[in-house]
């Protein structure tokens, strides 16, 4: 009963943030809700037993990422986002394509409804056999994350850097 | 059913009781550091409201509280007063985790001297305290000034980049007590090496270089003095606290957090470790924090 | 007891919100956080997964969603920056050319 209710407010909360993110216009109220979402979702971990996810889930995604963002808002000065008419092939294809979709998962989950109920914290993701996991079964993804990340700054520095004024190159005295 | 009510009632006389003494513990902090800082620039600090200055800190309160509700016409609203909720409320849910004595049993229930005892109880820590990054970035930009903007973009950006520096000075504890609850991180404190140097967690190998790198850490993060380039007084005008009103409320907030981490983690002793705690931490904001204040002259 | 396909039905609905405001957003931060959003919608289902099949690959699964998602936004930031650098908007409308 206690998971239910848990789970229904803060999936309603979630979904409220979510909707909130395409209501909004300027970019900083949609960066927010954004955050919400994250943070209603780690209690929604929470409830499924995954502690150490949902602790990292605020500290990476609302703590860190979501920071970014409204930092580049910040720094970019992001305005209210002006009204276009949007793009044609989004509503030719996509919008459609929404909606399929959605009826395709939608249809799925009716027809799997005897999926199994789970109590609260059904399965326990505790920070000593998830770690237990990520450096013995997932030794090798882990490592190549790593490489990952390490591109992913350098690219960050290079493409965010300033391109440096060329330096005038001092002409030898004859 | 008379336990879930027991339980309830039991929690929220501890959450008033920790926050009371904590919110007044942290103006008499403020209290003791201009004090020692007086003292040690030649000069009295307060000493006007009551014996030695000892009501200033409520006299400060009244003050705060009974100003003018100043909004500026052209900040953005609803994220201007948001903001300083958001700050004072994460730092306030970190206290949640932190134990402060031995269980004590009361009409046979066991009540835990703790106000929750989490299995991730520092990394909660840890991520409230990330969030609480968008009270001084949010702070800063709501205020609709270049100033404030400058100031919040400086200070959140140092606090992300310490944190870093923060959460990993922590990884030595968890590997030497193997837990990230914190109860259990001051119980593997207990006991003494060699029968008289009591057993934290700062004594232990070379841990007293990752209290250093936590220290410095948390002064950043607090924008305390060698670090408090956001809060530059003399070209930002105080930085993402202009244009408020309260902003001793956030001045307050960040910093009361820090020294009560540091101490579970690394000094933690366990069965009357309240006192010795609060001591430690009362000498030890004098003799490095309020040093800093007062030998620093930027 | 909550049945799983409760959670696989909000991480669908956060999809395809993603999707929706990826298609219907016309400034480039905001459609960037679609797709931050798309992802946590698959990472509440690998988490709602792990714990329907008792398997804990799905949480950690997650974490390398997580780290790709880290990645994704520092890189995708500074293209963000640096197409504000040149261009001077942020309307993906008129970030219509290929050259600067």
């Amino acid at each position: 009963m206690l998971h239910l209710v848990l789970f229904l407010v803060f999936g309603a909360i979630c979904v409220a943030g979510a909707v909130n993110l395409l209501a909004q216009n300027h970019p900083i109220s949609s960066a927010l809700s954004l955050v919400v979402v994250m943070a209603s979702l780690a209690v929604e971990y929470l409830l499924l037993g995954a502690e150490f996810v949902a602790a990292v889930q605020v500290i990476v995604y609302a703590g860190a990422v979501m920071v970014l963002f409204v930092f580049v808002i910040m720094l970019l000065n992001a305005g209210a986002e002006e009204r276009t008419q949007g793009s044609r092939v989004a509503l030719v294809l996509g919008i459609p394509g929404v909606l399929a979709g959605g009826l395709l998962v939608a249809w799925v989950l009716v027809q799997r409804t005897n999926t199994p109920e789970v109590p609260l914290g059904a399965l326990p993701g505790f920070p000593k056999t998830i770690g237990a996991l990520l450096f013995h079964q997932f030794l090798l993804p882990f490592e190549v994350t790593s490489i990952l990340v390490l591109i992913a700054i350098m690219g960050a520095v290079v493409l965010a850097s300033r391109p440096e004024p060329k330096m005038k190159v001092p002409e030898k005295e004859s | 059913m008379s336990n879930l009510l027991f339980f309830i009632v039991a929690s929220i006389i501890k959450i008033v009781l920790v926050i009371f003494i904590l919110l007044t513990a942290v103006a008499y902090t403020v209290w003791l550091e201009r004090k020692v800082v007086g003292h040690m620039q030649n000069r009295w600090g307060p000493s006007r409201v009551g014996p030695f200055g000892l009501l200033q800190p409520a006299a400060d309160g009244i003050k705060f509280l009974m100003k003018e509700d100043l909004t500026p016409p052209h900040v953005y609203r609803p994220l201007f007063i948001a903001a300083p909720m958001i700050a004072v409320i994460c730092a306030l849910t970190s206290i949640s985790v932190i134990p402060f004595g031995n269980a004590i049993t009361v009409f046979g229930h066991i009540v835990p001297m703790q106000i929750t005892d989490l299995n991730i109880g520092l990394l909660l820590i840890l991520g409230v305290t990330s969030v609480g990054v968008y009270g001084v970035a949010l702070a800063g930009w709501s205020s609709n000034s270049k100033y404030s903007l400058l100031g919040g973009l400086r200070a959140s950006a140092q606090m992300v980049s310490y944190e870093i520096c923060l959460g990993l000075s922590l990884v030595g504890v968890l590997i030497v007590s193997g837990s990230f609850s914190l109860r259990e991180i001051v119980q593997s404190q207990s006991g003494h090496f060699f029968g008289f140097i009591p057993k934290w967690n700062i004594f232990y190998g070379c841990q007293f270089i990752a209290f250093f790198i936590y220290l410095m850490a948390a002064y950043a993060e607090t924008n305390r003095l060698p670090f408090d380039l956001p809060e530059a007084e003399t070209e930002l005008v105080a930085g993402y606290h202009d244009h408020r009103r309260l902003r001793g409320h956030r001045a307050l907030s960040g910093r009361l957090e820090r020294s009560d981490i540091w101490s579970a983690a690394f000094a933690g002793d366990s069965p009357d470790f309240l006192v010795r705690r609060k001591n430690l931490r009362f000498s030890f904001y004098l003799y490095l924090g309020a040093r800093h204040t007062a030998t620093f002259p930027l | 007891m909550v049945p799983i396909s409760y959670y696989l039905i909000l991480s669908g609905i956060l999809f395809a919100c993603g999707v929706i405001g990826f298609l219907i957003k016309r400034n480039i931060i905001t459609i960037f956080m679609s797709i931050e959003l798309m992802l946590n919608g698959v990472n509440l289902s690998f988490v709602a997964f792990a714990a329907q099949w008792h398997h804990l690959s799905g949480q950690v699964f997650v974490f390398f969603v997580m780290v790709v998602a880290a990645a994704e936004a520092s890189v995708g930031l500074a293209i963000i920056i640096a197409v504000f650098r040149t261009r001077e908007t942020l309307n993906i409308d008129q970030v219509n050319l290929l050259k600067l």
